[in-house]
């Protein structure tokens, strides 16, 4: 089963690999953000498709800012930033950046796709890597047949008492179109490895750079696609001249060594360490021809397919590039407001492109508070509960809003909204995958974060963010009162359609 | 609108099935790169939604390609009716004498489309454009869902300083426990944080409404506030009149993003928020702080958002040449379009009107016109600059 937004998703990403519509391969441009992460930084590829309009041009460099300083002070933190006067010229180390130019089981999609390799069979029949879609949480679209009564029931009443419509001595309860609630689902992948890959190299003097370097290359690729075919598949890597050292993956694909072509002793010295890290049960051989007569994975080497004891290496490993969809975990990220995302400086920041939508409360990622599984508008704590309920509060505040109906969403449906512009369904584009694209990737790497999402509608819905601290849910709770405020009451959107 | 949205979802997927998905999302394409060419007081004005005239207009696009020996009929016979925009098809009357004379002018005039320059681009390609019905349809969907987006586009500073201002005001005065104050101080100094170099909408909103709801507290308007010029007194004007919510509350009804900087920005706000210019170095390539020049700072932010940040483009004439090309124009107001962009976007027009279009701006200075006729991009210097 696969949700409208990720249709969408997936035709974005064919357009950026150039499969299709070609037309628009000139229209892309490829941004990055920069994530801190460690002592470096991580660069993450935002591809972007930009449609022509008639725009301004280049502002020749001019805007307005708001700070200290004098008639000539460069503006703080301008990426433009050339060598200042009073700057400390070489002080400290350069930021490393790490590329991630696209994620290893893309670049194998891709492999797949070009050269047309099948996809494997696998030997027998009980292929360890397991799929189950799985039943949680509600969303507001999906196909009646998964509607779910209670939840629709339930969201139906809490509108009706917000909008006062309630009548306790006569309880009808009748659900509009946007009280439906539909189960949806995740795909939970179990991965299990049922395949080693045990890559041997031979860095001893015979070896030129050149055979060195073709095995790397053509072994990086091997590993690559064998990795989109097999979830969860573990790899070994040995080196070996006079004396045969299991090594970590990075290692292997750049070590150079010279020294003795002496591979057996290296064999043997390395099939204790070895045997006991790989997993226990079935063990797909594979071939990798490639690596030609010291493959090995074929019969002769009976003793490294022997079952071992240990838990999978996979996870001692501690370097693991991003493997399928599996993010590089990134520690949550506090930073000041210059830092986060580093595009270029929007001179024009005040009217932005943006088709007016309205979310983002600000470029951030709270850092590690205690987090709550989810906030529903009636478990709010008293304090957050003024006497009265929220109609109270307005009173006294005078503020004037729609009833406003909050709905805690996880991140991905949060960021699925957020793409459609706050509406449960929109025509399919590629445009709103794009937004979904980069919503997620900058949640994924803690660059930025919705808080909250509201749409001037009557009732006003507003998605708040699973997981946010209390305060953070209090704090978006006002913010969207705010807005609902301005809704209603603003005579610029007197004549839209709230229905 | 939710339920807008879904049934147009459904028509275009339903669109999808019958010719194909590239097809309409290339069509979808090109509507959206003229999605910005819309009339932001259209709705104010015009009770009456424009609708895309369905009928009649299958097929017309064939007629399009008909080339040149229909230009050169002397009637306007079947395949220049074809050819035309709808509107334009019928000939005018013949009339004699003086009388007929001032008639046929007045014919002409009122024949004239659009009678004057129209800033509603995508209503008008959707009303006389030789489209197909689910063409047509589709620039519909596109330009209703631009429309209603529209007012979130131009009240961005005023809604977010809007909503800032509360979430201040409800979470110090009403929701915070003593204990969360740190966190949330935490939360709400990020989302005022200005960056260098950018403004930030939250910030600049908030503080004008305080800014505002100061002002009208002391009572620090009027014309004796005005013409006072001592600023020791200015400073300490204060009458005690508490009417800072009411008028805030106001501001709130009553205005948009450019009409809220262009009242209440004044030169004691900009001061204290230290507001400034910035420029490119030419030399270095760095951005620099250019001055404080209130003038200059507030004629910057108010160009910036006159027309929610879009340029001023309008149809000109329908049968532009008498040829049944179509006709934009730029209402230059000192600052060049993105010209590769410009280039593409006619590219995008042509393929709606399917007849050459060109577009009247000004680069560098000079008048131009820009023209796609369906093959090539020219461009020519025209004697005269666009004026509504």
């Amino acid at each position: 089963m696969i949700s409208r937004i990720e249709q969408d998703h997936s035709r974005f990403r064919e357009i950026i690999r150039g499969k299709i519509r070609q037309n628009l391969r000139k229209y892309i441009s490829r941004g990055d953000l920069i994530a801190p992460k460690g002592q470096g930084s991580v660069t993450i590829p935002m591809p972007q498709i930009n449609i022509p309009r008639f725009v301004f041009g280049d502002n020749s460099g001019q805007g307005v800012g708001q700070g200290e300083g004098d008639a000539g002070d460069p503006v703080g933190g301008s990426p433009k930033d050339g060598q200042s006067g009073s700057g400390k010229a070489g002080e400290g180390e350069g930021n490393k950046a790490l590329e991630v130019e696209v994620s290893l089981e893309e670049l194998a999609e891709i492999m797949g796709e070009e050269l047309g390799l099948p996809n494997i069979q696998r030997r027998g029949t009980q292929s360890l890597e397991t799929k189950k879609d799985r039943y949680v949480g509600l969303r507001t679209s999906g196909p009646e047949s998964l509607r779910s009564f209670k939840a629709t029931f339930k969201r139906a009443l809490r509108r009706q008492v917000a909008m006062g419509t309630y009548d306790a001595r006569r309880p009808v309860i009748v659900p509009i179109r946007e009280d439906r609630r539909y189960r949806s689902w995740r795909t939970d992948p179990r991965p299990q490895s049922n395949a080693v890959i045990i890559y041997m190299m031979d860095v001893s003097g015979s070896m030129g750079d050149e055979q060195k370097e073709m095995v790397r290359i053509e072994s990086f690729w091997i590993d690559t696609w064998l990795r989109s075919q097999y979830k969860g598949l573990e790899s070994r890597y040995i080196i070996h001249d006079a004396t045969a050292r299991v090594v970590e993956r990075e290692v292997f694909f750049r070590t150079r060594e010279s020294g003795r072509d002496d591979d057996l002793v290296g064999v043997q010295g390395l099939r204790r360490p070895d045997r006991r890290r790989v997993q226990p049960g079935a063990v797909e051989h594979l071939r990798v021809p490639l690596l030609g007569r010291r493959q090995l994975v074929g019969r002769r080497h009976r003793d490294l397919h022997r079952p071992a004891q240990e838990p999978p290496a996979a996870a001692a490993q501690p370097v693991r590039l991003r493997a399928g969809r599996v993010a590089v975990r990134l520690g949550a990220i506090h930073q000041g407001p210059a830092g986060g995302v580093q595009q270029a400086p929007a001179a024009d920041h005040v009217g932005d492109q943006d088709q007016g939508r309205h979310h983002g409360l600000d470029p951030r990622v709270s850092e590690g508070r205690p987090l709550m599984a989810s906030v529903r508008f009636r478990r709010c704590p008293a304090a957050a509960r003024p006497a009265g309920g929220d109609q109270g509060l307005r009173r006294r505040l005078r503020l004037d809003t729609f009833p406003v109906l909050f709905e805690p969403v996880d991140y991905r449906h949060m960021c699925e909204i957020a793409a459609y512009d706050g509406f449960p369904t929109r025509y399919p584009h590629w445009r709103f995958g794009m937004e979904y694209d980069h919503m997620l990737k900058s949640h994924t790497y803690g660059l930025s974060k919705i808080y909250e999402l509201v749409i001037n509608t009557n009732p006003c819905y507003a998605y708040l963010l699973e997981g946010n601290s209390l305060v953070d849910q209090k704090l978006v709770m006002a913010h969207v009162y705010g807005h609902c405020d301005f809704f209603k009451n603003n005579y610029f959107f007197s004549h839209t359609d709230r229905g | 609108m939710i339920d807008v949205m879904a049934n147009n979802a459904a028509r275009v997927r339903r669109y999808m099935d019958r010719h194909g998905v590239s097809t309409v999302e290339a069509f979808i394409d090109v509507c959206l790169s003229l999605d910005n060419l819309i009339d932001p007081w259209l709705p104010f004005r015009d009770k009456k939604p424009r609708r895309a005239s369905t009928g009649s207009q299958t097929g017309m696009g064939t007629g399009a390609s008909s080339g040149p020996e229909a230009e050169l009929e002397d009637e306007p016979g079947a395949a220049q009716r074809a050819r035309l925009p709808r509107g334009l098809h019928q000939p005018a009357g013949v009339h004699r004498g003086a009388a007929g004379k001032k008639k046929q002018q007045d014919e002409i005039a009122r024949r004239k489309l659009p009678p004057a320059p129209d800033r509603d681009v995508l209503g008008f390609l959707m009303q006389h454009a030789p489209l197909d019905a689910w063409e047509a349809d589709v620039v519909g969907i596109l330009r209703e869902e631009s429309y209603y987006f529209l007012p979130q586009r131009q009240t961005k500073i005023m809604n977010e300083g809007w909503a800032t201002y509360w979430h201040s005001k409800i979470m110090t005065t009403k929701a915070l426990r003593d204990d969360e104050i740190i966190d949330y101080a935490d939360a709400a100094s990020g989302v005022t944080a200005m960056g260098p170099g950018q403004l930030n909408p939250y910030k600049i909103g908030v503080e004008l409404y305080r800014h505002i709801e100061e002002r009208w507290n002391r009572g620090q308007f009027g014309k004796d506030y005005e013409s006072c010029a001592n600023l020791q007194e200015r400073t300490g004007w204060d009458k005690q009149l508490g009417l800072g919510k009411q008028k805030i509350f106001e501001v709130r009804r009553m205005h948009n993003d450019v009409t809220f900087l262009d009242e209440f920005f004044t030169e004691d706000f900009c001061r204290d928020q230290k507001f400034f210019t910035f420029k490119e170095n030419r030399r270095t390539g760095r951005l620099e702080i250019e001055g404080r020049s209130f003038a200059k700072i507030k004629a910057q932010m108010l160009q910036q958002l006159s027309n929610f940040g879009q340029p001023f483009i309008y149809v000109v004439d329908a049968n532009y040449l008498n040829r049944g090309e179509l006709l934009l124009g730029h209402r230059h107001e000192g600052v060049d379009l993105k010209a590769d962009y410009a280039r593409d976007t006619l590219r995008s027009l042509e393929r709606v009107w399917r007849r050459p279009v060109s577009l009247l701006t000004i680069l560098d200075d000079k008048p131009k016109r820009i023209r796609f006729d369906g093959s090539e991009i020219s461009m020519s210097d025209e004697p005269q600059a666009f004026r509504v």
